[in-house]
């Protein structure tokens, strides 16, 4: 822990109301995540682990615990003020790419600077260095369904990355790409967030995945356990 | 800050979805054009009435008014000659007739005229010698000279109740630009009083009077005679067509609400379609209000275009209606003639304001929705209909306290016409929240029956339904307003008429009627000749006759209609009674202590059994008691009736209007007739003779045509709502592409598919169509005793007519098999494989 | 006195209908004479014997006639006022053979004009009535003698004099009783009076020269008690003037040494004196002789510009050839035009003669 914490996670508490039962789901998640720090997070399918990094981006919140980003306890924060810390501060990467699709790869990947208030000139440029980075600097004009899936998972961490926030929030980014594509994919993000020096948490069920970063948790039954320690 | 992108990506969605948004637009178009038609026809010919009135009645403040024989002209010098500080101006005002159309002529007099009207202001000396000098001159608006291919100097033929007369245009008034005065022709007072036949009396004085001088007069004026303030006339004589009018605006309202939920529609498949679009524009960290403006202006800007189209369509179809609202206004009210279409400016916005505010209203809470929703719940289908699931009970408790509201509007709104449409759009509100509450239970109860005749491809129909509920909920609701909307309107027209038939065949208890066609006065109508009576009931078959004079009576309410009957002795029978009468009626009728008053005449003056009414007599106020209070459907303005002999003693009127030949048991009524006619036809006068049939049907005939309008109306109501079920249908098949693919990649033929949708739309067509005939039904009845009869004064039994139920069934079912089609042809025309591709 | 002002009020009607408030150019009476169609009246072409009480009603089948008062009054305290009090009736077309069944077609119009003048106050009252005959508005009866245009009425009296006049207008009063110093003068030829050369071209006209009047006159409330000198003019025809007579100016004056004279002046388009040019004058007796251009030359002295632009001469020297006097004639007040539906000035006058003040009148100037 040569950093101070960028994000502390205590005592956090959910469940889910599944008929007339309730499923706890997150049972007492206590982490602390520091500047530039990568941080992977396995689990089975409905471990959980979406719904903390949901927590994580602000657009879910638990029924009891506290997340602090930043300095700032995002309890204490309005509804729109954790959409500008999120859209400032945060970047997240689906598996499911989510990316619009009535924009083209160049305004897809300039949205976050748009909505974070830049000038175009500086959006075009921005959007320029990132595409090339990821190796997609001709395809500006394409549409997503124009576009294989390793292309758009490219194009997703563009615009995850474009804005230069501080964590950047990755659901099983290479859960629906085959596993060369799904290599080379994680190549790019983790290069780039170590790159940027930016934090990054990264939720898969890829042990291998998972071996690329600096600390491993596992969440099972609601439970967070450190499964390995930075091997540098 | 709302960024270019996020507008980008909704331009692009509407442009992939091109014929949702020309749907969306022309279903707000359609609704704009035909609150606008309406409303520039409305405001056009309440234009004109005011224009009219303001060259008619000019600077006027006050009028002297007598009973129907006039006042004497001598009143008019004692007047000059004892109060010669007032300012005044006597007026001959009578009817007549160019090639059958109706002008009121006002004989004036130049002289005294400057005060008032510039109608006698003329351009060169000669003229206003000629028109003083020659006994049958006559100034014609340039408008009217125009529209009748006159020019001055033309000799016209005038036809006085009946009477040809010679008269010459001797010049035109007023520019042909400008508001004209149509529909009046202005003569000399020398010259109206030889044309008109109507010698040493006037009908009316005009002046304009100072606060101070009103008392003094009326203590001046003889018995019999009547200051009446002209503002206040005059307002009463708009206040008479107000009713329809606003029935009118409230119908075209309607279709404004049909296109409303069309709006609401469309918006919400627009919305429903980019829910994820949405979800990760929020996680990307746009907020909840950028969401919110951004489909909102969308929403707007689709609006904007539908109501500017609507603007112009609505412009077009306002010249059309015109001459119907006109015609309608002139059969039942007033005479005026519309020479423009007003294009006020207020109007205008107003319909912009309607259209955007329906397009606001019903955007919003789709808009709202989309941004309520949790960002994470993007991926998740389920969760929506989950959701509209939940929001069922809801809407259904809401949508019965609306309704609720509604009826206790209508029971508690006492007379107001106002809030009797307010209680109606109430109730048709709670109905439609209500329906998707209740499509589930369809679909549960549809499912079996379908299952059985289809198998899957039904089981699939009808489960369709019930799974995406947040989309076939809205649309069966629009379905169901559309269709009800027909229903109601239909009803309402239909239990009018029948109720009308029906009247007027109880009525009519002569066999054979006689009348002046038009009278040339508007206080009474044309005599007939005094000998008539007498010859008629030597006609060999008739058994007896009775009598009628129809006059105006100045009342405490302003003029009334008044018929003075001598009664035959099966005349009784033609009056039905609404509630109890006076015990005695005919005797004490007979006796001349008794008035019966017509079902509006009551209504309007909210009168009863045992009131009285106050008539201005020639020997001053008197009040007369209601005996009874009689249907009568022939005028919303009421009438009175009283004994024929009562009334020529009290106004000295001997005189006749109307008579009713009654035959002998073994009388034919061609041999009669043909009698009657001949005896008839001796008469300088033209007299009409009409059989009771024909009089049964050229009534009938005359009804139709009032309601022309209303039927025009039904119509456009109809067809905005069908552009509203294909627009339903068709946005929410076509959102289902995905859904179809995957069942054509199951392995269902297209023509299976085919059969599927159209499957569905077709029970959705037909649960519209069940739930629309209870609201229909009840609209109907709202309209009938709520709505009809605070606008006329007339109640009635509603009558549930099954061709209207066809008719709105049919009209259902066709309309969603059409919307079923190009979906379904258009999906079984596609590779699976294309819709299958992830977004 | 003849004033043939009349004929002008039909434009003035249409002129004033066109715009209320700003009354368009006034049009001169000579100008319209001729526009007006004579067809079918009876003319003034001969001498005719006055019958009375008849001849003081109205002949509908000429086409203008008027019943014309003027006099110079004052109250006990030496107040002076002039008054004028003129009925005019016009004929819009000759009377029909039976008459017509409406009553407001019997083609009459009738207008009243109605002045008071108080020259130490420097105010000038005018009013004017104006209406149709229709059933009984204005007219005239010969038993007993009346003329009403409204409630403004001329009356005589049950012994025939006095006769009684009442006007009530809205901002002054006159209510004289009027009789007769002076018996009835036939003006011109034994009461055709002469205008312009043609046959017919002439009016009926007598008057009373004198009469002793008595009554009231209210200004804006305040009542005086007057006497003083009236002059009566009675005249009808259907025309008068030929086309290039412009104008006229006409002196009814009374001495004060008891004789009468009343002279008009007709003036062509260059303002010179036109030959038919005539007066009478008239003795304490009642003799009367006729005068002509060659026996009295007027000239303007002093003129006076109204507010509506008009110039009238409001002083005049007024030469009487055969007894060699000249007489200064003077208006008590400059201000008296009559700016009403008929634009003229008509006013009341003092007469001096070498400085010295011998009598009182009315003059009558048109065509300026």
């Amino acid at each position: 822990m040569q950093n101070k914490p960028l994000l502390v996670v205590e005592d956090l508490f959910h469940s889910y109301q599944e008929g007339g039962d309730k499923r706890p789901i997150l049972n007492g998640i206590n982490l602390q995540v520091a500047e530039h720090e990568c941080i992977a997070l396995l689990g089975r399918s409905g471990s959980g682990k979406s719904t903390l990094l949901n927590m994580l981006a602000g657009i879910d919140t638990p029924q009891s615990g506290r997340i602090t980003i930043m300095d700032k306890n995002i309890h204490d924060l309005s509804e729109v003020q954790r959409t500008l810390l999120r859209r400032q501060h945060i970047g997240f990467v689906y598996q499911f790419f989510n990316l619009i699709p009535t924009l083209n790869i160049a305004e897809n990947v300039g949205l976050p600077l748009e909505l974070n208030g830049y000038k175009e000139a500086e959006i075009r440029k921005l959007v320029g260095l990132i595409l090339s980075d990821i190796g997609l600097g001709d395809r500006w004009n394409a549409f997503p369904d124009q576009l294989s899936g390793g292309e758009q998972q490219r194009i997703a961490i563009a615009r995850a990355l474009v804005h230069n926030p501080s964590i950047i929030l990755a659901d099983e980014p290479t859960g629906n790409l085959d596993a060369e594509t799904g290599a080379h994919i994680l190549r790019i993000l983790l290069g780039l967030s170590r790159q940027l020096k930016r934090t990054l948490i990264i939720v898969t069920h890829s042990l291998e995945v998972a071996e690329k970063a600096d600390r491993i948790f596992t969440l099972n039954d609601g439970v967070l356990s450190v499964q390995g320690e930075p091997h540098w | 800050m709302v960024g270019s992108r996020l507008w980008r990506a909704g331009l692009r969605h509407q442009r992939l979805h091109g014929w949702q948004t020309v749907l969306a637009i022309l279903g707000i178009a359609l609704g704009v054009a035909v609150v606008m038609a309406v409303g520039l026809a409305n405001q056009s010919a309440s234009r004109a009435f005011e224009i009219t009135m303001q060259q008619v009645s000019g600077r006027v403040t006050h009028q002297i008014l007598a009973g129907p024989a006039g006042l004497p002209e001598q009143l008019y010098t004692d007047l000059r000659l004892q109060h010669p500080e007032l300012t005044t101006a006597p007026v001959v005002e009578g009817v007549v007739r160019i090639r059958n159309e109706q002008f009121t002529l006002l004989g004036l007099d130049p002289l005294s005229e400057q005060p008032f009207r510039s109608l006698t202001a003329l351009p060169a000396p000669d003229i206003l010698t000629r028109l003083l000098t020659q006994e049958n001159a006559l100034l014609l608006s340039t408008y009217t000279a125009k529209r009748l291919g006159l020019e001055s100097g033309n000799q016209i033929t005038l036809d006085v109740a009946g009477v040809p007369r010679q008269a010459q245009i001797i010049a035109l008034f007023g520019d042909q630009q400008g508001a004209a005065l149509d529909g009046v022709l202005v003569a000399d007072i020398a010259a109206a009083q030889t044309l008109l036949g109507q010698f040493g009396t006037l009908d009316r004085i005009d002046l304009t009077l100072r606060q101070e001088q009103i008392r003094p007069l009326q203590e001046w004026l003889p018995k019999g005679l009547h200051l009446v303030e002209t503002s206040q006339r005059t307002a009463a004589m708009a206040n008479m067509s107000q009713a329809f009018q606003t029935n009118l605006s409230a119908m075209s309202l309607l279709a404004l609400l049909v296109g409303g939920f069309l709006i609401y529609n469309t918006a919400t498949f627009s919305v429903l379609q980019r829910r994820r679009q949405f979800g990760i524009m929020r996680l990307i960290g746009a907020t909840r209000s950028e969401v919110f403006r951004v489909i909102l202006i969308e929403q707007m800007v689709i609006g904007l275009i539908g109501t500017m189209i609507g603007l112009g369509i609505g412009i077009l179809l306002a010249r059309e209606l015109l001459w119907l609202v006109t015609r309608t206004i002139n059969d039942l009210y007033y005479s005026i003639t519309i020479t423009q279409l007003d294009l006020s400016p207020a109007m205008l916005l107003t319909g912009t304001a309607l259209g955007l505010i329906t397009t606001l209203l019903a955007s919003a809470a789709p808009a709202w929705e989309a941004t309520r929703a949790r960002p994470q719940s993007v991926n998740r289908r389920s969760v929506i209909e989950q959701q509209s699931h939940r929001a069922l009970p809801w809407l259904l408790l809401i949508g019965l306290a609306v309704m609720a509201g509604g009826l206790l509007l209508a029971d508690n709104s006492g007379r107001s016409l106002l809030l009797g449409f307010a209680a109606l759009f109430c109730f048709i509100m709670g109905y439609c929240l209500l329906v998707p509450a209740v499509v589930p239970l369809l679909s549960r109860l549809f499912l079996y029956p379908v299952q059985g005749l289809f198998g899957t491809i039904g089981r699939l129909a009808s489960r369709g339904i019930d799974a995406t509920l947040s989309r076939t909920g809205p649309a069966i609701s629009a379905l169901t307003l559309a269709i009800a909307a027909t229903i109601g309107m239909g009803i309402m027209v239909d239990s009018f008429r029948t109720s009308v038939g029906q009247w007027l065949s109880q009525t009519i208890q002569g066999d054979i009627y006689i009348s002046v066609p038009h009278s040339s006065s508007k206080r009474a109508s044309s005599p007939l000749p005094e000998e008539l009576p007498a010859a008629i009931l030597k006609v060999d078959g008739v058994r007896e006759i009775s009598t009628g004079r129809h006059v105006t009576v100045e009342s405490e309410s302003g003029p009334v209609n008044l018929l003075a009957i001598g009664l035959a002795t099966t005349s009784y029978r033609g009056f039905k009674f609404k509630g109890d009468t006076l015990k005695n009626l005919w005797a004490d009728f007979s006796s001349g202590n008794l008035i019966l008053v017509s079902e509006p005449y009551a209504y309007h003056n909210q009168l009863k059994v045992g009131d009285a009414v106050t008539l201005l007599t020639p020997d001053g106020k008197k009040p007369f008691t209601i005996g009874g209070i009689f249907f009568d459907y022939g005028s919303d303005r009421g009438l009175l009736v009283m004994p024929r002999a009562h009334y020529a003693q009290r106004w000295q009127d001997t005189r006749i209007t109307t008579i009713g030949i009654y035959l002998k048991q073994d009388a034919t009524l061609d041999a009669v007739l043909t009698e009657v006619k001949k005896l008839a036809g001796r008469s300088a006068q033209q007299l009409s003779v009409r059989a009771n049939k024909e009089i049964l049907k050229q009534s009938l005939e005359i009804f139709d045509r009032t309601f022309t309008i209303t039927q025009v109306l039904r119509l456009l109501v109809i067809a905005v709502a069908f552009v509203g079920i294909l627009s339903a249908m068709m946005a929410m098949q076509l959102e289902r592409a995905k859904e179809h693919a995957i069942l054509r990649a199951t392995g269902l033929t297209p023509r299976q598919l085919l059969g599927q949708i159209t499957l569905q739309t077709l029970l959705m067509g037909l649960m519209a169509a069940l739930l629309a005939i209870p609201l229909g039904w009840l609209m109907a009845e709202i309209l009938i005793h709520v709505i009809n009869l605070r606008s006329f004064g007339w109640s009635m039994p509603s009558q549930l007519s099954p061709s209207i139920l066809m008719e709105a069934m049919l009209f259902a079912l066709i309309a969603s098999l059409l919307a079923g089609l190009y979906p379904s042809l258009r999906m079984a025309r596609t590779q699976p494989a294309l819709a299958l591709r992830e977004e | 006195m003849g004033r043939v002002i009349l004929i002008l009020l039909l434009p003035l009607l249409v002129g004033c209908q066109q715009n209320a408030e700003t009354t368009t150019e006034k049009l001169s009476a000579t100008r319209l004479l001729s526009s007006i169609d004579q067809q079918g009246f009876s003319r003034a072409d001969k001498a005719r014997a006055f019958i009375f009480p008849q001849d003081h009603a109205a002949h509908p089948e000429y086409r203008n006639e008027w019943w014309y008062f003027t006099g110079n009054l004052q109250d006990q305290s030496g107040q002076r006022f002039g008054y004028q009090v003129t009925f005019f009736r016009f004929a819009l077309k000759p009377p029909g053979k039976k008459p017509a069944r409406s009553r407001w077609s019997n083609n009459q119009l009738w207008m009243a004009h109605a002045a008071v003048t108080d020259p130490e106050g420097g105010r000038h009252f005018k009013q004017e009535k104006l209406t149709r005959e229709g059933p009984g508005l204005a007219g005239s009866d010969a038993r007993p003698f009346r003329v009403w245009v409204e409630d403004w009425q001329l009356q005589q009296s049950q012994q025939g004099f006095p006769w009684t006049i009442r006007i009530n207008a809205d901002q002054f009063s006159i209510e004289l009783e009027v009789e007769p110093t002076i018996g009835l003068i036939r003006q011109g030829d034994k009461g055709l009076s002469q205008k312009s050369a043609a046959v017919g071209n002439a009016s009926y006209y007598y008057s009373y020269p004198r009469l002793r009047s008595s009554g009231e006159i209210t200004i804006n409330e305040k009542r005086y008690q007057v006497t003083g000198n009236s002059w009566f003019d009675r005249e009808w025809g259907t025309s008068a003037l030929s086309s290039e007579q412009t104008g006229w100016d006409w002196f009814s004056l009374q001495f004060n040494s008891g004789e009468n004279l009343m002279f008009y002046h007709l003036r062509n388009q260059q303002g010179e004196a036109d030959p038919f040019s005539a007066g009478t004058r008239i003795d304490k007796d009642a003799t009367t002789k006729r005068l002509t251009l060659s026996d009295i030359e007027v000239t303007p002295l002093t003129w006076w510009q109204s507010p509506s632009g008009k110039r009238y001469p409001v002083e005049w020297e007024m030469k009487l050839k055969q007894e060699n006097r000249t007489l200064q004639i003077k208006s008590i007040l400059a201000g008296q035009e009559m700016d009403l539906s008929v634009r003229y000035w008509e006013g009341a006058v003092d007469i001096y003669e070498q400085g010295r003040s011998i009598g009182s009148g009315f003059l009558e100037m048109t065509g300026y």
